[in-house]
């Protein structure tokens, strides 16, 4: 899958998960702190939503290690593979 | 860094000129330890009789009951290593200094140091009698340091004489029963001061005893009569005290009567005192002073005409 | 030596000069070396038996460090999880054995006991190295952090050793972490006069707090707390809730004062606390509260256990928040009381997440009078009720006085007037703190001056005067910080 796919696809969730006015513009370098919404209970909520949608599961290191939607995109992609 | 230095010295500023007035005010204003100091001065040479130790010697011993002429110069909290320094300062200025009297109680014999229990003491030894204990520590020479003291001396800089806590022969005279707490007995309140007086450890005994015996040599060797009394105390404090205690201070006093020459009169447990001549659990009030002082007047024979002897 | 003593100044004073002395621009490695001697120089001072077990600690992890990132270059996953877990074994069993060793042992005899089986065990005299909670917990997170692949293990051991004993924090906190840290050991510090400035207004405010707030409530909540079953209900609830603003003016206060040091010296050392007293639940009281340890473990046992738990949806949460409280409560102390107010605090939690309440709360805003909004007001008031009581848990000595204490509060007396003999002047203080913590709520503390203060120096200079004065004149009896305990 494409890394713009992915981007696409996680901004839907992420404006679902976290109830967003508008759909967010994700880039490499969004983070926790750039989205008000965006706090520990959501990002749980977020993983669980993002394994459903891709149908992939992630282990706890690998979340864990994600410092930005970057990291966490090139994560999913490896997952696809 | 070179501007913030400067800065930080011209913020200071103010504050080292308020610390210095504040300093000037605080050692200008009237205090006991003044008033002991000019009474050696004035009156070594005539003294017959000296008065040395802590509270329960300062409010419980008046110069004024006694014939002969005595002065008070005992302050709160004092321990023996100072009592041996208020006595010993003027000591080539005694002529007729026939008795030394010196009080010893439950607590008296651990108590920590002064420098621990209240440097700010210290302080006014050095400041106001000349001490040279800590000469050269800066810790001791201020009264700025200890900001509750130095409040304290400014008021009294501002109140003048009224708030001195003695009288001129240095008599602590503001324990008036008028002025005595509503709970100075009750069960509760004693039990506080009686934990609060007995010791953990005995680290203390052995420096306060040897200062004990510094007094009573002195006073062996100048044939001074060295006499140590204990203050009588409130019957349920007696009661409640650690026996072991007791008993340790009992075999020091032994101690230094045996080797020294001295006399012991235990006035602790006396059943004369009651309810009014107590300002708390182990001080008298000005009357239960007056009574105390009468006794002891003549227990000891303290007349113009003779010598004690016991 | 605490930190608001002669004896701090002057350490303080040699400590500076020598650190920005103009040799220590041409030799980057200088000042990093001069804070290591001195941090240890001041945890010598305050106890130099455990000297040898700080740099013990901090030279194995180091050796980890670098062990972990070996294999994880060699790609052996399962290796570098060993060596992590290696590294977090032996920080908490450091913990473990200092702090609640003899507590284990206590409770299990007890239990044997109470079960008929008769155990005499003799309290080993383990001296507990002060800070230990501290310096522990900064090591665990140094390994997890490399294992993360956030940071790279340190190259230069004086600099990692001058990040865990560094003597502005090393005693109470806050709790660094590596990755906000150790790049600052990076290059020269050189002088940065604004930071410094507002280190020395944080320091102040901090002294302010600690001596005239904190130590003049605690004469009086000590008082109470060892005569408690004769205290009115009235008297037992107020002094509950004097107690939360002890502790604040307490522990924010030696924190602001170490924060400020720490920005003297060139660092920004991580923020402890975010106004508490203005959280509108529980959730944001923890975020708000303490701020250096609840990340910690919220990032390294909250969250993981989050994930594993992900698929039990709320329940799994709550177990979680349930367990991540117990934890942070028994982190102050090997005591029943600390594990049954995290509990406290957990099952608080419960309403919360079932609502949905949890999360990050939306920015405070104040109402047309620049005052808070009634909601919000009554939600702070009800949130403050709740955390002091929960501090009576903590506060007590064994659970039984807890119990009796939180009894005492709902007897029949608890209409009568209470008999609290709190000065004047230190009401005074206390509104004042509360009245300043709302209107510079944005701020990281009080002092950071805006509007007209920031434009006339006279205006800024009066106030740090008048606090100056307050604490000269009003401070309370000396009584040691409550976290040094921890």
């Amino acid at each position: 899958m494409e890394r713009k796919e992915i981007f696409s696809k996680l901004n839907e969730i992420f404006e679902d998960v976290l109830d967003l006015d508008e759909t967010p513009e994700l880039t490499d370098e969004t983070s926790a702190n750039d989205i008000e919404e965006w706090d520990s209970l959501s990002h749980i909520q977020l993983i669980v939503a993002i394994e459903k949608a891709f149908k992939i599961k992630f282990t706890s290191l690998e979340i864990m290690k994600w410092a930005n939607v970057g990291e966490m995109v090139t994560s999913i992609q490896e997952k696809i593979k | 860094m070179l501007y913030f230095v400067r800065k930080a010295l011209l913020f200071a500023l103010p504050l080292i000129i308020m610390a210095m007035v504040f300093e000037c005010v605080a050692r200008l204003a009237p205090n006991e330890y003044k008033i002991k100091e000019n009474l050696l001065k004035n009156h070594a040479s005539e003294a017959e009789l000296l008065i040395i130790g802590a509270s329960h010697a300062l409010y419980g011993i008046r110069p004024d009951m006694i014939d002969v002429k005595s002065y008070n110069l005992a302050n709160v909290s004092e321990t023996y290593d100072y009592s041996y320094f208020m006595l010993l300062h003027h000591a080539n200025d005694y002529k007729k200094l026939k008795y030394v009297i010196t009080t010893v109680g439950y607590y008296t014999f651990p108590y920590e140091k002064l420098e621990t229990e209240a440097p700010f003491l210290c302080t006014a030894y050095r400041l106001y009698n000349d001490c040279y204990y800590h000469r050269n520590n800066p810790l001791y020479n201020f009264e700025i340091i200890y900001p509750e003291q130095c409040n304290q001396r400014i008021k009294a800089f501002f109140c003048g004489f009224e708030s001195l806590k003695c009288d001129s022969l240095g008599w602590g005279n503001n324990y008036q029963l008028s002025r005595r707490p509503q709970n100075f007995c009750d069960i509760k309140n004693t039990m506080k001061w009686v934990k609060k007086h007995t010791a953990f450890n005995y680290e203390n005994e052995r420096y306060n005893y040897d200062c004990l015996c510094k007094i009573a040599k002195f006073c062996k060797d100048r044939k001074i009569k060295f006499i140590l009394v204990s203050t009588p105390v409130w019957h349920t404090y007696a009661e409640k005290c650690n026996k072991d205690q007791m008993e340790r201070m009992e075999h020091y006093i032994n101690k230094v009567c045996k080797e020294y020459g001295a006399t012991y009169r235990d006035y602790h447990n006396d059943p004369r005192f009651e309810d009014e001549d107590f300002f708390d659990v182990c001080h008298l009030t000005d009357n239960g002073a007056e009574k105390f002082t009468k006794i002891l007047v003549n227990d000891l024979k303290l007349y113009n005409s003779s010598f004690a002897s016991s | 030596m605490v930190v608001n003593s002669l004896n701090f100044l002057l350490f303080f004073i040699v400590v500076f000069i020598v650190y920005y002395l103009p040799f220590s621009r041409k030799n980057p490695r200088f000042q990093n070396t001069w804070l290591f001697l001195t941090s240890y120089f001041f945890y010598g001072f305050a106890d130099w038996k455990m000297i040898p077990i700080l740099l013990g600690a901090t030279a194995v992890f180091y050796g980890i460090g670098w062990w972990l990132k070996k294999e994880m270059n060699q790609q052996n996953k399962a290796a570098a999880s060993r060596i992590t877990s290696l590294g977090v074994v032996i920080g908490v069993g450091v913990l473990l054995y200092f702090k609640y060793l003899n507590f284990f042992a206590d409770s299990f005899a007890d239990l044997l006991n109470a079960i008929g089986l008769n155990v005499s065990w003799t309290t080993l005299n383990i001296v507990l190295p002060i800070g230990v909670s501290f310096f522990t917990f900064k090591l665990i997170s140094y390994v997890i952090e490399i294992h993360r692949e956030h940071i790279e293990p340190c190259k230069n051991f004086i600099d990692f050793g001058t990040y865990i004993a560094f003597f502005p924090t090393i005693l109470s906190g806050p709790i660094d972490r590596p990755n906000s840290f150790l790049p600052q050991l990076g290059g020269v510090r050189f002088f940065n006069y604004t930071l410094a400035v507002d280190g020395c207004r944080q320091i102040l405010w901090g002294m302010f707090t600690k001596m005239c707030i904190a130590d003049n409530i605690a004469s009086i909540t000590d008082t109470v707390w060892d005569t408690y079953s004769e205290q009115t209900g009235s008297t037992l609830l107020v002094v509950a809730l004097l107690y939360y603003i002890q502790m604040y003016a307490d522990f924010d206060g030696y924190s602001n004062m170490a924060i400020g040091v720490g920005k003297i010296f060139g660092f920004n050392i991580t923020r402890n606390f975010n106004h508490p007293f203005l959280a509108r639940n529980t959730a944001e009281y923890w975020r708000r509260w303490h701020m250096s340890l609840t990340s910690w473990i919220t990032d390294y046992i909250f969250m993981p256990l989050n994930i594993a738990f992900r698929e039990k949806g709320k329940l799994g949460i709550i177990l979680a928040c349930t367990i991540n409280l117990i934890v942070i409560g028994l982190w102050h102390g090997a005591n029943w009381t600390y594990g049954v107010f995290g509990l406290y605090h957990g099952l608080l939690f419960i309403p919360l997440v079932l609502l949905g309440s949890f999360g990050k709360n939306k920015k405070l805003k104040a109402n047309s009078y620049g005052l808070p909004k009634l909601g919000d007001f009554v939600k702070m008031m009800g949130t403050f009720c709740l955390v002091s009581l929960g501090l009576v848990i903590f506060r007590a000595s064994n659970i039984v006085d807890a119990f009796k204490y939180l009894l005492g509060i709902v007897s029949a007396s608890t209409l009568s007037v209470p008999i609290i003999s709190l000065g004047n002047t230190t009401l005074v203080f206390i509104l004042l703190m509360i009245v300043v913590e709302w209107y510079q709520r944005e701020k990281e503390h009080p002092l950071q001056f805006s509007g007209l203060f920031s434009k006339y120096r006279l205006l800024r200079w009066s106030v740090m005067y008048l606090l100056i004065a307050a604490i000269y004149l009003f401070q309370g009896n000396q009584s040691n910080f409550i976290y040094f305990n921890f």
